[in-house]
């Protein structure tokens, strides 16, 4: 069950509170002060004492930080992971998908027209306009007509 | 009278066709389709919309005798959905032949000939009030289509036309036999033999639920081909592929509708209860059929099989609006169905376009043709947004609304009783803030179906943006020994510039309006649907309430977990 009632899907966000205060005020106040931190930090380390435009401190923090940088330089190898998890793995589904496609599900469908086909070949040598070969079906059929009819009567 | 005129005009022109020179074909052909599509549009304006369901510029009321002993009746009339649908295909009409005009060069008395036989036979299908009209019709289109791919189509084209023909003739011949079953039934019981869809609906609602899941078989068997709902969609590549352009834009944006029509007119209020009953089985059916194709696309170098495939995938969508049985369900499949006419129909004469210029269709030989072609680019990329599903283009509002009903479609939901299923746009979804509960509707299609159903939408947009970023933007890629020196030099062609002609954009401009106009306003096509699909959906209502408090049909035993 996703939701017995509203409320459970729509809870009322206005009511409760965050330590004693507004929970939205609260969040204001903190991402505002997160926001200028990160501003300031980045201030300190890329700008500020800067001597030429190729050296800044955060350089000297390249050593201590490990991989880090090396991720963060590579994009935190975002795309490689969407390439590895979803792209090609869907790519590879994809020409499987269309294998089967041609060979498996149209496959069946020719075998559905061809089975009508086979069945002509296989009867018509039987239409071939020899007389002989008519009556000698007739006669075989009486005979089967009449065991049926004779096993039938007794 | 004016569906009759509708039907008899395109089939009178392609008379005069076969009887005048070679040389005024293509004029007459334009104006056999042109005053169809005059007089449609004067039939939309004489339509009272007041009462949208009931079958109107037909002869519905007095219908024409043909065999009294037999039922057989001639009787026209439309409602709003079956309008719609045929002011689709009298816009695609003259299109078709305006675009034929250089590609077409050999038999051309043949070809325009049977182009507008499968018109006149198009619109007898969405006009028809009398099963026999209907459906013979919807058979009679198969014959200049065949012929169409046949004569006129690329290399496999007689395999591609015998499979498509083969294919879709066995479906319907089934369809056929749950068709005459149900007025065989009707004859039983008044002792009179009619094929009147009116009289034979109310006589199939009131067949038992597990009658009605043998007559849902049949006719989904037929229509179901004809859509197509995997796994019966293989006819429908190759013969998309392998057909000239104007057959893959009346295949792709008229001719795959009568199979959703069919549903929507026949599959719906013949055997609701067994639809109740058997539309989770159908809608998984379309989801596969909405991811698998959409992945096939990906991997595909023909552009033209690509939009081939694409088309299975989106019409997906459409059956998927259709078994959510709500009204905002079935509205966005309607419009589902005139939105990818004009769209995929938009992008199959661009195929044609490039097709006609590169002689090649493979991805692999032609790229990057924005700096070659920019106002072909420009109409290639605004309809494969409409096809992606843009915000703000004609193809999002129906797919959305497709994805909105299965989404509601859920009795697990609980209260369905916040609104009234059938009360229309105005109630429930729309209505007033906050009413996502309120708007569920019986069903037991649900978020989940509606979640996986609409990954479809972001496989579409890989793969539409992966050809537009290979065909369109990219380097400059074509094909060997192509140059403007050779361009259209061979065997006797039309000389074409690299980039479009007038005629051309002449034909592009009012797909591209219309999809425009049904993207950002498409509330009056809507409303003018309420009445016809509030009527499908009260049926729908009816027979639910029937089959949970009436008694228990054979049927609701089997499953009964299934619809709660």
């Amino acid at each position: 069950m996703i939701g017995q009632s509203s409320a459970a899907l729509h809870p009322a966000h206005h009511e409760g509170k965050f330590l004693g205060q507004d929970p939205h005020a609260v969040m204001y106040y903190v991402s505002a002060v997160v926001g200028l931190l990160g501003i300031g930090t980045a201030l300190y380390l890329h700008y500020l004492g800067r001597t030429t435009s190729q050296t800044a401190r955060a350089d000297s923090l390249l050593a201590s930080l490990g991989p880090v940088p090396r991720w963060a330089q590579n994009k935190w190898y975002v795309d490689e992971f969407y390439e590895f998890l979803i792209r090609r793995p869907l790519l590879v589904t994809g020409h499987l998908l269309h294998l089967i496609d041609q060979f498996l599900v149209d496959g069946l469908v020719n075998l559905a027209g061809y089975l009508p086909r086979a069945m002509g070949k296989a009867i018509r040598p039987s239409q071939s306009g020899e007389l002989h070969g008519y009556a000698v079906g007739m006669v075989g059929g009486i005979a089967v007509l009449l065991i049926i009819v004779l096993l039938a009567t007794n | 009278m004016i569906l009759l005129a509708l039907i008899l005009i395109p089939v009178v022109a392609a008379l005069v066709v076969a009887a005048a020179p070679a040389g005024k074909a293509k004029t007459i052909a334009l104006v056999g389709t042109l005053v169809p599509l005059v007089l449609a549009v004067y039939a939309a304006m004489a339509f009272d919309y007041a009462f949208g369901a009931t079958f109107q510029l037909g002869n519905s009321g007095d219908p024409i005798e043909w065999l009294p002993q037999l039922g057989l009746s001639l009787s026209l009339g439309a409602d709003t959905v079956s309008l719609l649908l045929i002011l689709l295909t009298c816009l695609l009409g003259p299109i078709c032949v305006l675009a034929s005009t250089t590609a077409i060069t050999q038999r051309v008395k043949t070809y325009y000939a049977w182009l507008l036989v499968l018109q006149g036979a198009m619109t007898g299908v969405f006009a028809a009030r009398d099963l026999i009209v209907f459906y013979t019709c919807f058979e009679f289109t198969l014959v200049p289509m065949f012929v169409l791919i046949s004569l006129y189509g690329s290399t496999n084209r007689k395999k591609a036309a015998i499979k498509f023909f083969l294919f879709t003739f066995t479906g319907s011949i089934v369809a056929l036999a749950g068709l005459v079953y149900v007025a065989w039934v009707n004859a039983q019981e008044s002792g009179k033999w009619t094929f009147d869809i009116g009289t034979l609906q109310e006589a199939a609602q009131g067949l038992p639920g597990w009658v009605q899941a043998w007559v849902l078989l049949a006719l989904m068997l037929g229509f179901a081909v004809k859509v197509p709902l995997f796994p019966f969609h293989t006819w429908l590549p190759l013969a998309h592929t392998e057909a000239p352009t104007a057959g893959s834009v009346i295949l792709a944006g008229v001719l795959l509708k009568l199979g959703t029509y069919g549903i929507f007119r026949f599959v719906l209020p013949f055997a609701p209860i067994a639809v109740i009953e058997y539309a989770p089985f159908i809608a998984v059916l379309s989801i596969i059929g909405i991811l698998y194709a959409g992945l096939i696309c990906w991997v595909q170098t023909d552009v033209k099989k690509l939009v081939a495939y694409s088309s299975v995938s989106h019409l997906g969508f459409c059956i998927l609006g259709l078994v959510a049985l709500n009204n905002i369900g079935i509205t966005g499949s309607v419009m589902y169905m005139i939105n990818h006419g004009l769209s995929t129909g938009a992008l199959f004469l661009l195929i044609g376009m490039m097709y006609e210029r590169y002689h090649t269709r493979s991805m692999k030989e032609v790229g990057g043709l924005a700096s070659k072609m920019p106002v072909w680019s420009t109409f290639m990329v605004f309809f494969v947004m409409a096809s992606v599903g843009l915000p703000g283009l004609n193809g999002f509002v129906s797919e959305v609304m497709c994805l909105l009903g299965t989404f509601q479609s859920s009795s697990a939901w609980g209260s369905a009783t916040g609104s009234d299923p059938a009360g229309g746009l105005d109630s429930g979804l729309w209505g007033s803030a906050g009413v996502v509960m309120e708007g569920a509707t019986p069903g037991a299609l649900g978020p989940w179906f509606a979640a996986i159903a609409a990954v479809g939408m972001i496989i579409a947009a890989i793969y539409l943006l992966y050809m537009v970023g290979r065909v369109v933007f990219g380097p400059l890629v074509e094909p060997r020994g192509h140059g403007h020196a050779d361009h259209g030099g061979g065997g006797g062609e039309p000389h074409l510039p690299a980039d479009l002609t007038p005629r051309e954009i002449g034909i592009l401009v009012p797909l591209a309006a219309l999809c425009l106009w049904l993207g950002v306003y498409p509330s009056p096509v809507l409303q003018a649907l309420q009445p016809p699909i509030s009527a499908t959906v009260k049926v729908l209502d009816e027979a639910m309430a029937r089959v949970e408090h009436g008694p228990v049909s054979p049927v609701r035993s089997a499953g009964a977990e299934g619809v709660r």
